[in-house]
């Protein structure tokens, strides 16, 4: 059994490499939000893994990865700076729970919780 | 600034200096409303409009943003995401920035003034037609503007730090 690097961090890793990349579309749609001819970043992550975690898509919940697709449709400022906040606090989340992760392994190796 | 951490940095930095730029351009039109000569040029000031360019390779760069989003140059084989689909180091235009250029545009507006010494024969002056209720806002957006960028830019920091206390 891996313990490390195994399908729960993994899973958290795409999940965190997703935001951050979502981070990103999302600085360049703002920074962009009145160049004339721009079309916005998205990236999708969360359906997909809601589908696979129905076991709609045959695919492992730690093998769902974040994409990134052009759109046409026109968003205001507002919407885009609700997206970011949003995505702020996923990032923090998930992080969150990636160091409980290896909080968890660190006390199983010394044999008591972390002071 | 090539390094993957801080294209978020570059890409609403260059947006910050994009959005200052249309400060000082409106600032300049405002300031000059009145000038009717300038040295070494025909005719009054010239309005100063900023054209925005969209980053370079629009069509394709949904596509290269993924292949160049988590580039690593070796690493283990799983610890790659599918997000970044070869490696072979092409080189590619990563600015996700806005561009600007300046342009000038000759809008006069005309006004009857025979003892002005840079009035016409029909005793007319030619006056740049700034439009003062069009700079001030022009002003008020490039400032919320300048604002989320700035947003962004602290969003990143945070995320950045919390990635660090992993």
């Amino acid at each position: 059994m891996k313990l490390i690097d195994n399908k729960h961090s993994r899973m958290l890793a795409n999940a965190m490499d997703t935001y951050s990349l979502r981070t990103k579309a999302l600085a360049s749609n703002i920074a962009n939000i009145d160049t004339p001819g721009y079309r916005r970043l998205e990236v999708s992550f969360e359906e997909e893994m809601s589908r696979a975690l129905q076991g709609a898509t045959g695919k492992n919940m730690d093998e769902v990865h974040g994409k990134v697709a052009t759109s046409s449709q026109k968003k205001e400022l507002e919407d885009e700076m609700m997206e970011l906040a949003d995505t702020q606090i996923r990032t923090q989340i998930v992080t969150k729970e990636l160091r409980h992760h290896f909080t968890m392994l660190r006390s199983a190796i010394i044999g008591r919780p972390q002071g | 600034m090539e390094n993957r951490l801080f294209s978020v940095f570059r890409t609403s930095g260059n947006a910050l200096a994009v959005q200052r730029r249309q400060i000082e351009l409106s600032s300049e039109n405002i300031a000059n409303a009145q000038t009717t000569r300038i040295e070494g040029q025909k005719g009054p000031y010239k309005i100063k409009r900023l054209v925005q360019e969209g980053p370079r390779q629009v069509e394709s760069f949904g596509r290269l943003m993924e292949r160049n989003s988590l580039e690593m140059n070796t690493t283990h084989e799983s610890h790659r995401s599918s997000n970044q689909v070869n490696n072979r180091g092409e080189s590619v235009n990563r600015d996700l920035s806005p561009r600007a250029t300046v342009v000038e545009q000759e809008k006069i507006r005309w006004e009857y003034d025979p003892t002005h010494p840079d009035s016409n024969e029909n005793g007319m002056v030619a006056y740049p037609d700034v439009d003062m209720v069009e700079e001030m806002t022009n002003i008020l957006s490039a400032n919320r503007l300048y604002e989320a960028n700035l947003t962004v830019i602290e969003a990143e920091k945070q995320n950045i730090r919390q990635a660090l206390s992993i």
